[in-house]
């Protein structure tokens, strides 16, 4: 019924002479434009004016995003037991599949993470990072490297845990 | 030469088109004039940060966001925040919206209508939200 009427207005010559007038078909696209670009405009202005409001100061979003890979038993903590070890790097779990599984970011600009563990007394491990890290860029941000417990077949050993950001 | 029902048409059609436009520029002035949009991306960022914190702890947390909310609708999806003026129906133009990062694992799913207060819990490594009257627990 709708589809038969509408197509019988889409048809109609009447309609036609009304909406879709050669004379006025200028009109209509001048409009699009000059209103296209007030929105974009508008939208830039806007964007550019802030309010102290919603300004997060500092790292702190980025001090947050880490603590995930020094503290989360999802992430690469060790977990004995049901208890967990903060600091305690699990070495079974420093895996990209690891790290993709507890920091997955659908956005690709919200910040990146490489990180790298290393320890004097066990194997090198390859460095892990976020599947939004460029590869092509220098971090922006590489705080000082954490100390921490390396847990490798039943022994913990001293290592440094280095994190560098991007997009922040 | 165009009828007097053509002319009355296209008239309409002016008016309906610059009236939505006229509404939409003038709510969105109106909210960023008073700074209500800047609020709204505050409490989108609060929110989100707390979720990343909380993804970021062991153990199981309780936490009440603390500042009145029940002037939006609040939805938590697809790894972002987005605060709307209540009852806008998500057509607000100027909803604060802010990411998180998000887990594999884990999938957060949030609609919350006007709720006081909002509060967000993290139960092993599932993080849920719901809305709340008073911040009681």
């Amino acid at each position: 019924m709708i589809q038969t009427i509408f197509t019988k207005f889409i048809k109609s010559k009447k309609a036609e002479s009304q909406l879709w007038a050669p004379d006025t078909m200028l009109f209509w696209i001048l409009y699009g434009i000059v209103l296209g670009f007030v929105a974009v405009f508008f939208v830039i202005i806007v964007a550019k004016t802030g309010s102290e409001q919603a300004t997060i100061y500092g790292n702190l979003e980025s001090m947050y995003l880490s603590q995930r890979f020094l503290k989360s038993p999802e992430c690469f903590s060790y977990k004995y037991d049901g208890i967990l070890m903060v600091n305690t790097i699990d070495a079974k779990k420093f895996t990209s599949e690891q790290i993709n599984s507890c920091y997955d970011p659908k956005n690709l600009e919200m910040a990146a993470f490489r990180i790298t563990l290393s320890s004097t007394l066990i194997k090198s491990f390859e460095p892990v990072m976020t599947k939004n890290w460029n590869t092509n860029r220098e971090y922006a941000q590489k705080p000082a490297p954490y100390n921490v417990l390396v847990y490798s077949d039943g022994k913990f050993y001293n290592g440094e845990l280095t994190i560098e950001i991007q997009n922040i | 030469m165009k009828k007097r029902g053509q002319l009355v048409n296209k008239a309409l059609i002016v008016l309906i088109t610059s009236a939505v436009v006229i509404i939409t520029f003038y709510s969105a002035g109106k909210t960023y004039g008073n700074k209500e949009a800047y609020y709204r991306l505050a409490v989108a960022k609060d929110i989100a940060l707390t979720i990343d914190y909380l993804y970021s702890i062991p153990g199981d947390v309780e936490f009440i966001y603390p500042n009145e909310v029940s002037d939006y609708d609040i939805e938590i999806t697809d790894n972002s925040v987005r605060v709307y003026q209540h009852g806008s129906g998500k057509l607000d133009a100027t909803a604060g919206i802010y990411g998180y990062a998000g887990t594999s694992y884990d999938k957060i799913n949030t609609f919350v209508s006007g709720p006081k207060y909002i509060e967000i819990k993290k139960t092993g490594n599932t993080i849920t939200a719901i809305g709340l009257q008073d911040k009681t627990i």
